[in-house]
């Protein structure tokens, strides 16, 4: 009897010790930013339609992963390797810089809240301005941030 | 709703039903637990399969402003659902129990849980957001209480299904998975809680809350179901009224608790929970509520839940290794922390390991939490589709994973019936199999005739459970484990009566013919006695299930079919010479020395034949196995001209109580399979039957012979 209530101490200590480490250490780790949503695209390069970029570029994103789909004709499969959207705060780096399938795209911060200038490179280079008209979080939970806007980074 | 929108909404559910029903059965058959048909039916229906192979048929059927109305339905289905998990959660199966199963199942649950939080410190830079919803807190405490979900109707289905609850690990397994049950539900309400809510002062609102209403479903809503249950007893029957007030509150306990904070599902469950145990009342209401909810708002949820499960999003060889850890994660903290727990509580390794399988079975459970952490917004797509996979797998694994470390030999029909070594040697043994309960006595009474009542025979009645259809998502123990079998009631009633000893076996079966043949063998019986019931398909008394008995059983088999039998007076034996009309002599010569019965042995001979070497040699057969003085008086040797046997047997039976018969293709009787031809003695018979066959390995012995028919032991044979 005695045996089961040390095991029990133990089992309740180890978890209360482990439970408080872990959500310890959590705290200092962040999930990368929300790019998540659809996107009003306008391009200021040659307009890409041959490729399938146009319209509304919609974001689908777990994670790090993310899948773009552009009017649901085109679809790249990216995962961020840097930027902002990690994390880092320098305020010269790019908001994410993503990588997939022979494809970068670098979403860049502007004055503008919720916008962004993105770049397509692969075999051609596309350029252009993105506005974010909606998020997959803002049917979930309201509140949840915001790429925040960077005064005159338009590059 | 347009008129349009619920066509396609009728459509959706024709189709999701059908889908689920076809793979619940094919994975059924696969020794799968039929959950795992219906969830893979789910996802079949989704963007994974349907969408991907063929997206405008998928786009047609789903149409996206539909969606929502499967939703609440699903909702709707999963509120049910959890009232009737709380409903069948005991009390009693935790008191029961002993020491080892608590600490077991709190290990059971601690381990997985810190496991999973711990996973989640790897995957929160990696596959999660950061959103207001998808605080760490939030995130490692919901992968912790996913990780360590048990799906207690699944576990305790295997366990009826493979006859494990009456034996220590399983009655360990479902204590720990009842009490995991009950943690999981309490921790995700936790979880929920603390999603929800931003800051000490809400935070504070909701324990508080939560506590006040858990007070006032034990002390004020416990009470009043008492009153409503005593409603029932007086009336005597679940009226419209009760079962009407059972809903409101079932609906009112999940309102509260959605709106407190803790999610509509804590308050179904909480419901079910309190309501009283095992009372004719709560199974009358689980019988009403169950057909509706299993059977169709339950394959709705699946087909939710595979409609958002986009197993597409694991695109990278990166993401399904992390699926594959979460696997391992899942697999470590569930079946790692259970063995190593049962194994510290003195369990040997190879039963502890069968309690870590089996309590690392998730299921249906795991969607629906994964399904509230979604809608919550903790995790995302990717892990949405991940920790369903991690369900699939574990689900599936249970049972051939199970196999392998706990075969059934273990614990199977030796130990069931008896076993071998229990056994002493007896003169002569009947094993009588019953299905139908209103043939135990006719069955009874010619066991008794064949056995006597000299103390070394022997009867034993089996009774072999189907696993039953509608205790799908239940745990069914209640049948199984019931003291008392009621399909062997009157045949058992009918021997204390005559003051006959019979041995009571029964056990969930999901093979029929073999377990006849596997208690045969264990309890070295001497004959299988058993009824008839005409089969679905064919016209064949002697196929299907009966075909496989006659071909498997190490003993003889006797097929008993009742037509105006009570008490045997006149025997008819047809007999050609063959093993198996040899046998239906022996059981006569039986029936004759222990009951006052007049035998009649019946030879057809084809008429302008010779037929004196053929006839002295079958009344030297008779003579032989009757060979009692007093008994032999009790035996008329008749010989017919016949140009059909058939035909003469059938006309000599008008005047007899029982015919007992071997099985021979001169007779019209084979064994078969499929059973697609009829057999006329059997149809045509105006007296009761006793077919019977000689065992398949007797068979064989015989120089001669084959297995399925016996060869005339005359010269001159008879010419049909």
């Amino acid at each position: 009897m005695l045996r089961g209530y040390i095991v029990y101490i133990l089992v309740f200590a180890v978890l209360g010790v482990g439970l408080w480490f872990v959500l310890r250490v959590g705290q200092t780790l962040e999930a990368p930013a929300e790019i998540a949503g659809e996107w009003r695209v306008q391009w200021e390069t040659a307009s890409p339609t041959d490729m399938g970029f146009h319209g509304v570029m919609r974001v689908d994103q777990s994670g790090r992963y993310c899948t773009f789909e552009f009017d649901q004709t085109r679809t790249m499969s990216l995962k961020i390797v840097g930027g902002t959207a990690l994390g880092e705060d320098d305020p010269k780096l790019p908001v994410a810089q993503l990588s997939g399938g022979g494809y970068h795209v670098t979403l860049h911060p502007t004055a503008v809240r919720d916008a962004v200038q993105i770049e397509i490179s692969g075999r051609d280079h596309y350029r252009g301005f993105a506005e974010r008209v909606s998020r997959p979080s803002e049917t979930a939970t309201a509140g949840a941030p915001l790429i925040p806007p960077v005064a005159d980074a338009r590059p | 709703m347009h008129g349009h929108s619920l066509l396609i909404l009728l459509g959706q559910i024709a189709i999701i039903l059908a889908l689920s029903r076809v793979m619940g059965l094919l994975f059924a058959r696969l020794h799968q637990p039929q959950v795992m048909g219906e969830m893979i039916a789910g996802i079949m229906l989704g963007p994974s399969l349907l969408g991907w192979l063929w997206p405008d048929a998928w786009e047609m059927i789903f149409p996206p402003a539909t969606i929502r109305y499967l939703n609440v339905l699903s909702q709707l289905g999963v509120v049910f659902f959890l009232f009737l998990i709380g409903l069948e959660l005991d009390p009693r199966l935790l008191r029961r129990r002993g020491h080892a199963a608590v600490v077991i199942s709190h290990v059971s649950i601690v381990a997985p849980f810190l496991l999973g939080a711990t996973l989640a410190l790897y995957l929160y830079p990696l596959v999660f957001t950061s959103t207001a919803a998808m605080r760490f807190t939030s995130v490692a405490l919901f992968m912790g209480a996913a990780m360590s979900i048990t799906a207690f109707p699944v576990l305790a289905r295997i366990l009826t299904e493979r006859n494990l609850h009456k034996t220590q690990v399983g009655a360990i397994a479902i204590t720990c998975a009842a009490v995991d049950d009950v943690s999981a539900w309490c921790m995700l309400a936790f979880v929920v809680g603390i999603a929800r809510t931003s800051g000490l002062e809400p935070a504070m609102w909701t324990a508080a809350m939560s506590v006040v209403y858990v007070l006032v479903m034990f002390f004020l809503i416990r009470p009043l179901v008492g009153r409503i249950e005593k409603v029932y007893d007086r009336q005597g029957r679940l009226s419209q009224n009760v079962v009407a007030a059972i809903f409101l509150l079932i609906l009112a306990s999940a309102w509260t608790t959605e709106a407190i904070g803790i999610h509509a599902l804590f308050g179904a469950f909480l419901m079910g929970a309190i309501m009283p145990k095992g009372t004719r009342f709560v199974r009358h209401l689980s019988e009403k509520l169950e057909d509706y909810t299993v059977a169709f708002l339950l394959p709705i949820f699946f087909a939710y839940t595979g409609l958002r499960t986009q197993i597409n999003l694991i695109n990278s060889l990166e993401l399904w290794l992390l699926t594959g850890l979460i696997i391992a994660v899942a697999c470590a903290g569930k079946f790692g922390g259970s063995t190593l727990a049962a194994r510290a509580c003195g369990l040997p390794w190879r039963e502890a390991s069968a309690i870590g399988i089996l309590m690392n079975t998730r299921g249906l459970m795991e969607l629906v939490i994964l399904n509230i952490g979604r809608e919550l917004g903790v995790i995302t797509d990717a892990v949405f589709a991940m920790m369903v996979i991690m369900a699939l797998v574990t689900t599936a694994l249970t049972t051939p994973v199970l196999n392998l470390v706990y075969p059934e030999r273990m614990f199977g029909i030796e130990k069931i019936a008896g076993g071998i070594g229990k056994q002493v040697r007896k003169s002569f043994s009947v094993l009588i199999p019953v299905s139908d309960p209103a043939s135990g006595s006719s069955l009874l009474k010619i066991a008794s005739m064949l056995a006597g009542t000299k103390p070394d025979s022997e009867l034993l009645a089996l009774h072999l459970k189907p696993p039953v259809d509608r205790d799908a998502y239940r745990a069914g123990l209640d049948d199984a484990t019931a003291p008392q079998d009621t399909a062997l009631a009157p045949l058992l009633a009918e021997a204390r009566k005559a003051g006959v000893n019979v041995e009571p076996i029964s056990f969930v079966s999901r093979d029929i013919a073999d377990d006849i043949a596997g208690v045969a063998q264990t309890r070295q019986v001497n004959l299988v006695l058993m009824g008839f019931h005409r089969p679905i398909i064919g016209r064949a008394i002697l196929g299907g299930t009966v075909h496989r008995v006659f071909t498997t059983a190490p003993a003889d088999v006797a097929i008993f079919v009742h037509r105006k039998f009570t008490e045997p007076k006149k025997i008819l034996v047809p007999y050609l010479g063959g093993m198996h009309d040899r046998l239906a002599l022996e059981l006569a010569e039986r029936m004759a020395r222990h009951a006052d019965v007049k035998v009649t042995v019946l030879h057809v001979v084809a008429p302008q034949r010779q037929h004196n070497a053929t006839a002295l040699g079958a009344r030297n057969t008779v003579k032989e196995t009757f060979t009692e003085p007093d008994e032999a008086s009790a035996v008329h040797f008749k010989v017919v001209e016949h140009d059909s046997p058939v035909a003469a047997v059938l006309d000599e039976a008008k005047e007899a109580d029982l015919v007992v018969i071997g099985v021979s293709e001169e007779w019209g009787l084979e064994s078969q399979l499929l059973g697609w031809r009829p057999q006329r003695i059997a149809d045509e018979s105006p007296s009761s039957l006793l077919i019977v066959r000689k065992s398949a390995q007797a068979a064989q012995a015989e120089p001669g012979s084959s297995a399925t028919q016996a060869q005339p032991a005359t010269p001159g044979g008879v010419v049909a």
